[in-house]
């Protein structure tokens, strides 16, 4: 289904407070047509908050909250027409498959012929077929994750909420579905909002990312910006990147320079207006192993170390080294074999997995 | 689990069926002997009584209908109630929560009296109206009327329907309500699709506990109701020790004991599916502010009912204990310690203060051993047919307390079994009356400790025995001194079973509170509020102190 480039939601200055504590911090962001966004974040930074302010389950008390130009702030939940599917399903207990993907039809006060094939079809698409008379406890985690995808798309909402829809299985299912949830929501053209503290999951299903951190929209973009530039240490942290150094850049924004001076590395920051402090982050998968040449420096994208740690991965192996104090993680092939702990190694870096983090707060 | 080798369980587990068996079955075929005739066939005398008069068919009818008003009654007051529970937090819940228990824990003779002293003819209400504006007529008169002991029948049912249904409530996910709404449902279809029918369970087990209660309450009827109404439970009373009429009695206490059991199965059909808790759990951190006026008026609305019913009666029955003719008295309190041959009781009134106390310990150790041994016994998964002995346990259970004492009198008086004159036979018959609550309150905690507790203490070294004694026991403290509390308060409180089997110069509390309520006179009267007031005290101060020490017993948690 093609869908026209048009913003279908607009959330302006987004706030919420409970208590004392503030949950969601002035969050704005827009989406369009048919997009799949994905709110990334640990545990407590606000994510679910959010999606339930959206749904319209909570109230917006400080805010805006546009949907195709209309204000829904004081439309009920019950009337938005929005999907939700719930961290652990919330599927009814006292219903079967069928009556619990036709509750949202019964809803809308379809007629019994047209939500029968409306059920049908559900059931077909995510797989369930003969399913519908099987009540929730004769279910698997995947089925039931599979019917709380039907019941919420049963009666095609303008926008799905998926609050960690995945939360509960195990990493393989997991990983299979995620790729069946984009695949479907792509097929129907959905306009989706998916909460995760997966990033996996995140990257793997989002056409957009945002990542919340203590209430606040720390970043918000495609998910290989995301990944390639973390807006802050706080994301690179949470995206599990390890590399991180402190120091400094010079003037021309082109060389960087670690605190202790020991290590030095050419870098391309575009905005040399920030102030010299910084954070490089070396991407773990940005490094080349030549086979052993110990010798000088010659090369600036060199990195040399002594191995203290190697871990068998499957497709590869995971290198830790020693550098002037500083401990590197990364991911190298199988071939050429890295050296043995104890031993040096000598790593070219790929200039691209580089990148400068400024961080304002922290200076 | 605990005890593998088989010989050694059942003995342990004999001690408990031998109780069962002297105590409660053979009075029970003591009981239906006497309701047959000498050729085994059933008294055709007391058949044609029965079904001839039509006054027993009407009994029974008024037990039925009686105990489904006040069912419905109950349900209608406490229903919000259970949901301002299970839903907002607000300051002082804990309180309510304290306040919550008291009438569930009070005895029947309590609460009568406390009725009578807020509401009955020389009640605090009638007694403040007509001296403030001078009436000669009492402006409430509902004594010996089915509107008094409704009123009480509400009273101790209402905290027990908020209690169970609130902590079942609170249990619902709230995401399933979230996912009707959704899906398009307004708050009041969500309520109606998915809230009522996840609730029903909870609501049906609720109901028909309250049911049984009032479909054999017994002291409430006999001293709020009067001579014009009777209960099954009441008439059996009265055939035995009014008109010594006892294959009548007999012949009732077996209807009794049908609808009983039926009431029981059915029970125990409902709490299979749907697990509610009787010992409900603590609900106090499941919930949010009230954020609305009209949500905070509805809870404050609540509440307020709350207090009227539950502390009105109460603070009533401790005002009227110390108001004479003349105001302030202590007279009520003084005259317990004294008798003279116009007295009712054949001792000082203050001696079954002791006595209560006494036989309440006697019960509390009777029940407490034995339902260790039963719980341990049944909490073992692998033996053979485990429902059905849970089932034997849970038999006094479903017989009514006034149908046990009857069985006493007429079985345990004369040899084999004589305890006529014995000390031992008001605890024995509540050792009974409470021995399946102390199994209940005993066997899930026993059955949570996880299996590989216990195996991990053996391939350390310890023996079968010391894993009970260092693993299950310790971890059981809670358990068992909740079960302990609660055969000493049922103890306390007991009247149907004590009607019968106290003798004359060992009355215990709610004995001696119904013969002073029973008879006229200012000073009976007043003597019963002192009693009720002294039983209402004792009664908070040992549900007080397990408070105190549960709450310094920790919760056992296991990591899974």
């Amino acid at each position: 289904m093609s869908t026209p480039a048009k913003t279908i939601l607009k959330v302006s200055d987004l706030s919420r407070k409970y208590r004392e504590d503030t949950i969601l911090d002035s969050v704005s962001f827009s989406l369009l047509y048919g997009e799949i966004l994905c709110l990334l974040g640990p545990s407590g930074s606000g994510k679910t908050s959010l999606l339930r302010l959206l749904a319209g389950l909570d109230n917006v008390e400080t805010g805006s909250v546009l949907f195709e130009n209309r204000d829904i702030r004081s439309t009920p939940a019950h009337k938005r027409q929005f999907g939700m599917m719930f961290q652990e399903y919330a599927l009814f207990p006292h219903k079967n498959v069928e009556e619990n993907i036709a509750f949202g039809l019964e809803m809308k006060k379809m007629e019994s012929a047209a939500i029968d094939k409306q059920v049908t079809k559900m059931l077909k698409l995510v797989g369930l077929e003969g399913f519908g008379h099987r009540n929730m406890d004769e279910l698997s985690g995947g089925e039931r994750q599979r019917v709380a995808l039907a019941r919420s798309l049963a009666p095609q909402p303008r926008l799905l909420l998926l609050d960690e829809p995945l939360g509960s299985l195990d990493r393989t299912l997991r990983d299979r579905l995620t790729a069946e949830i984009r695949k479907i929501l792509k097929l129907l053209g959905v306009t989706a909002i998916f909460v995760t503290h997966d990033q996996h999951e995140a990257f793997s299903i989002a056409d957009k990312i945002g990542v919340l951190h203590n209430g606040r929209l720390e970043q918000f973009d495609r998910p290989e910006t995301v990944y390639t530039t973390p807006a802050n240490i706080e994301i690179a942290r949470f995206l599990g990147f390890s590399n991180l150094i402190r120091g400094t850049v010079d003037n021309s924004g082109t060389f960087f320079q670690s605190l202790s001076g020991k290590l030095r590395f050419p870098v391309n920051r575009a905005k040399s207006s920030f102030r010299p402090e910084t954070t490089l982050l070396i991407r773990p998968e940005g490094a080349v192993f030549r086979g052993v040449t110990p010798g000088s420096r010659i090369d600036p994208f060199q990195l040399c170390g002594i191995v203290t740690e190697k871990s068998y991965l499957g497709g590869g192996y995971r290198v830790t080294l020693l550098s002037e104090d500083n401990e590197f993680t990364f991911t190298l092939p199988l071939y050429p074999q890295p050296p043995e702990p104890g031993e040096t190694i000598n790593l070219t870096l790929a200039p691209s997995a580089l990148v400068c983090i400024d961080d304002p707060a922290g200076g | 689990m605990v005890l593998r080798r088989p010989v050694i369980r059942w003995l342990l587990f004999s001690l408990p069926l031998l109780f069962l068996a002297v105590f409660y079955f053979f009075p029970l075929s003591r009981i239906i002997g006497l309701s047959l005739s000498q050729d085994g066939g059933l008294q055709t005398t007391v058949l044609q009584k029965l079904f001839g008069s039509g006054t027993y068919g009407k009994i029974l009818w008024f037990s039925i209908w009686q105990a489904a008003l006040s069912t419905i009654l109950t349900l209608v007051f406490a229903l919000p109630g259970a949901y301002v529970f299970a839903k907002y937090s607000f300051r002082g819940k804990a309180v309510f929560q304290a306040l919550m228990t008291v009438p569930f824990v009070m005895p029947t003779v309590v609460t009568a009296a406390a009725f009578r002293a807020l509401l009955g003819q020389n009640g605090l209400v009638n007694h403040w109206s007509m001296s403030m504006f001078g009436l000669s007529e009492p402006v409430i008169d509902i004594d010996q009327t089915i509107v008094f002991f409704l009123l009480a029948h509400i009273f101790y049912n209402y905290t027990l329907v908020v209690r169970m249904v609130s902590s079942f409530w609170s249990t619902i996910d709230h995401k399933v309500v979230a996912a009707a709404r959704m899906l398009g449902a307004s708050p009041m279809a969500a309520f109606r699709t998915v809230t009522l029918p996840l609730l029903m369970p909870a609501i049906g087990s609720a109901a028909l506990l309250v049911f049984t209660f009032c479909f054999t309450s017994f002291g409430v009827i006999l001293i709020l109701g009067g001579p014009r109404f009777s209960t099954l439970e009441v008439e059996i009373y009265r055939q035995t020790v009014q008109l010594f009429n006892l294959p009548m009695a007999a012949t009732l206490a077996i209807i009794q004991l049908v609808f009983n059991f039926l009431l029981m199965w059915l029970h125990a059909r409902l709490a299979k599916r749907t697990k509610v808790s009787f010992f409900a759990g603590d609900v106090s951190n499941t919930q949010s502010d009230p954020e609305s006026a009209a949500k905070r008026s509805f809870a404050f609305f609540n509440l307020s009912f709350m207090i009227l019913l539950l502390a009105t009666p109460l603070i009533a029955l401790i005002i009227r204990s110390f108001s004479g003719e003349d105001g302030f008295t202590l007279l009520y309190y003084t005259t317990l310690f004294t008798r003279d041959d116009t007295s009712l009781l054949m001792v000082e009134p203050i001696a079954s203060v002791k006595n209560s106390i006494l036989f309440g310990f006697g019960a509390m150790s009777i029940a407490l051993s034995l339902g260790l041994l039963a719980a341990t016994f049944l909490s073992d998964n692998s033996g053979k047919n485990i429902a059905f002995w849970d089932a034997v346990i849970m038999l006094p259970l479903a017989t009514s307390a006034v149908t046990l004492g009857f069985g006493y009198i007429v079985a345990l008086n004369k040899p084999p079994v004589n305890l006529r004159d014995s000390l031992l036979l008001v605890p024995l018959a509540h050792a009974l009356v409470a021995f399946p609550f102390v199994v209940r309150c005993l066997l899930p905690s026993l059955r949570q400790i996880p299996a590989d507790l216990r195996e991990a203490a053996t391939l350390l070294g310890a023996s079968p025995f010391r894993v009970w004694r260092l693993i299950d026991i310790p971890l059981l403290r809670k358990a068992i001194l909740v079960a302990a509390i609660f055969a000493f308060a049922i103890s306390m409180g007991e009247f149907g079973a004590s009607a019968f089997v106290a003798r004359p110069h060992t009355p215990t509390m709610p004995v001696a509170i119904f013969r002073f309520l029973s008879h006229p006179g200012s000073l009976n009267y007043g003597q019963a509020m002192a009693m009720s007031t002294i039983l209402m005290v004792v009664t908070c101060i040992s549900f007080w102190l397990a408070e105190k020490l549960e709450a310094r017993l920790a919760d056992t948690r296991y990591v899974k």
